[in-house]
């Protein structure tokens, strides 16, 4: 009987580090690596008909961002801080930076939080939900859940492929568990990390749920590794 | 003028029963003027609050289809610069009716203090406009006590500084900000307005508390912000506005207004709509609370009259029963029933007058002690009490004596109308009287 439970613990602890570590892998495709990176970002996005553009510079460490808007020009100058869980807004005009929360909608079905969340290893409980085959290559399917109530979804159902480590799709679920967001990830980029090339995101294509005709693609160009002076990240920093 | 006299006389005949009938009706018109009186003052204060507390004007000019669409796709139905300026020269040629207008923004967001964030809707109000409505006549005289009076008080607060914004007291609370605002140093003052500008983009201002006001409505309470026109369309990155209020020098002219205005919009092909305050869509709050008193009202008035015409026509009755004898005997030496007929309601017309006359004294009597007791109110959903004000105006108070006097002349023919036509032996034998 010891042996069965003891066998049993070891299984489920085997398993919550696998989904772990599948995420940690993934991660490092979509920022997560050395001393800091950088990278441009457009998103592009078709709502009810009308479309419309954005343009960002983004630069990340650890669990830090800071996202400066370059276009359209009435966006210019406008920046976007993220410091551990929080999130900030600041633009010239303001005295100080406006702290605002990662779900609230950014621009067509991105949120604040998807233009620089990096880190979903450290954000989220994973668990592996089953596998998946899709066009003959192998997938878990995890589950992630929100460890606090200040990140960008409450749960995500997240498609990583058992081959290259890569998170291919996503679905971000609401309360009930019923998603109303489809994300799909490309990998055309490649960055170095540790002398190594690794896949880089390059494209995320985000649909709603129930309105497909409603898109936005977050495209990621210009990916490099440099190191990124932590002193960016202070919103103090940014007050008149 | 034998026959006043003598009507003046038989109601002395039977003091007790002229009394009677003389309370029913006084008590009845007591009762209708007291209703009037209540009536009067709620509509002319709803009025007032509608046109110039809750910024509709009497006459609004919106984008086609606006009322309703405008917080869904409020870029779609925004009145352009180029629009406001075609519509500025149309109400240049209505200038001897118009007493001055206001162009008006509404909209939503976060107010937040650093520390907490509340979710608002916005009214953005031209300073020099709000300035001038908090204080206008309508408002001081119908309405001196739905508006804070510090609140009318520093509302050209907003002129020199239109970064100031107005919010309600539980507001303040929500954002750990109570009122009065000059307890707190400049940057404790400091908020910032966040919200979505019309091309769907992340937005802030820079804001400073300023003023305090009420809704008069509780559940509008926790989200309400005045806010000057130019720093929500500073918030939204647009010049548009939602709608322009047109306030008349003469509310009676709406009509010939608004007909006007609908004409030179029409010619100059712009796609505006016309609206005046009653409107059953633009000014639901106030066409509902109207319909609601009038209900409640003719349900009593229809009592009261009830009341009014079975004492009468059961008084009259009475008394023609015991003055049968009388009528035969009046026709018997010649009196034709015409002049039996107007001898009795001469008798009702006295009676009438005179109880008018007292009921008139007293409603006044009780309205002024109802005025001077200082009674407040909570009406159900509104933030706040109401004082509990009666006012009368002669034309009504005359209208209704005269609907009183038709009446009781109504009863009075229903119940002598069969016995003065009657056989005048049958009169003479009766055994009444």
């Amino acid at each position: 009987m010891k042996t069965l439970l003891l066998f049993l613990i070891a299984t489920f602890t085997l398993r919550a580090e696998t989904a772990l570590d599948l995420l940690k892998e993934s991660d490092r495709a979509r920022g997560a690596v050395g001393d800091g990176l950088s990278w441009n970002l457009t998103i592009d996005t078709e709502e009810d008909g009308e479309a419309s553009a954005r343009e960002f510079d983004v630069k990340v460490k650890d669990a830090d961002a800071y996202v400066e808007a370059t276009g359209p020009a009435r966006n210019k100058g406008e920046v976007y801080i993220f410091n551990d869980r929080n999130m900030w807004f600041y633009k010239p005009t303001l005295k100080k930076p406006v702290a605002i929360s990662a779900r609230q909608k950014l621009t067509g079905q991105a949120a604040n939080g998807d233009i620089a969340s990096t880190n979903y290893s450290r954000d989220y409980e994973p668990t592996i939900e089953k596998t998946e085959e899709i066009n003959k290559e192998k997938f878990f399917v995890l589950m992630l859940k929100a460890k606090t109530n200040t990140l960008t979804y409450d749960k995500i159902r997240y498609w990583i492929s058992a081959k290259t480590k890569l998170a291919m799709k996503a679905e971000f679920l609401n309360l009930q568990g019923k998603a109303f967001k489809i994300g799909e990830l490309s990998y055309k980029n490649s960055v170095k990390d540790e002398g190594k090339s690794i896949p880089f995101v390059s494209e995320l294509k985000i649909t709603d749920a129930k309105f497909p005709k409603n898109v936005s693609i977050i495209r990621y160009k210009n990916p490099k590794a440099e190191k990124v002076s932590t002193s960016i990240f202070n919103v103090n920093n940014l007050s008149r | 003028m034998w026959s006043w006299i003598l009507a003046y006389r038989n109601l002395g005949r039977n003091k007790r029963r002229s009394l009677a009938t003389g309370l029913a009706i006084g008590a009845g018109f007591v009762g209708l003027l007291l209703i009037s009186a209540y009536l009067y003052r709620a509509q002319l204060a709803l009025q007032a609050s509608t046109v110039y507390l809750n910024n509709k004007g009497h006459l609004a000019l919106f984008k086609k289809d606006s009322i309703f669409e405008f917080t869904y796709r409020p870029s779609r139905y925004i009145i352009t610069l180029d629009e406001q300026n075609k519509i500025a020269e149309i109400l240049k040629d209505l200038d001897a009716d118009i007493e001055f207008t206001g162009r008006y923004l509404t909209g939503t967001g976060l107010i937040n203090n650093q520390t907490k964030s509340t979710p608002f809707i916005a009214t953005a109000v031209e300073p020099e406009v709000y300035n001038r409505t908090l204080n206008h006549s309508e408002v001081n005289t119908w309405t001196p006590d739905w508006v804070f009076p510090e609140t009318v008080a520093h509302a050209g607060k907003f002129i020199e500084n239109p970064k100031l914004v107005s919010i309600t007291e539980s507001m303040a609370i929500l954002i750990g900000k109570e009122p009065p605002f000059s307890k707190y140093n400049e940057d404790e003052r400091n908020i910032q307005l966040i919200g979505k500008t019309f091309y769907g983009d992340l937005n802030a201002v820079d804001s400073e508390l300023g003023l305090r006001h009420t809704t008069g409505m509780a559940l509008a309470e926790d989200t309400s912000l005045v806010v000057s026109l130019s720093q929500l369309q500073a918030l939204y990155a647009t010049d548009g506005i939602q709608y322009w209020a047109i306030f008349l020098k003469d509310a009676s002219n709406i009509k010939r207004v608004q007909k006007e205005l609908q004409k030179k919009i029409k010619e100059k092909n712009i796609n505006i709509d016309v609206y005046p305050y009653y409107d059953d869509e633009w000014g639901a709050y106030y066409v509902g609370s109207l319909g609601f008193l009038f209900v409640i009202a003719c349900f009593f008035v229809v009592l009261i009259c009830g009341a009014v015409v079975l004492s009468v026509v059961n008084t009259t009755t009475l008394g023609i029963f015991e003055r049968h004898k009388e009528i035969g005997t009046l026709r018997a030496t010649g009196f034709p029933p015409r002049a039996i007929y107007s001898l009795f309601w001469k008798e009702n017309l006295i009676l009438s007058l005179i109880a008018l006359s007292a009921g008139y004294i007293c409603a006044e009597w009780i309205a002024s002690a109802v005025n001077a007791a200082n009674i407040k109110f909570q009406p159900p959903g509104t933030q706040g009490d109401i004082r509990f004000v009666l006012i009368t105006k002669i034309q009504i108070t005359l209208a209704l004596g005269f609907i009183v006097l038709l009446i009781n002349f109504i009863s009075t023919m229903i119940a002598v109308r069969r016995t003065t036509k009657a056989n005048i032996v049958n009169l003479l034998s009766a055994s009444g009287g």
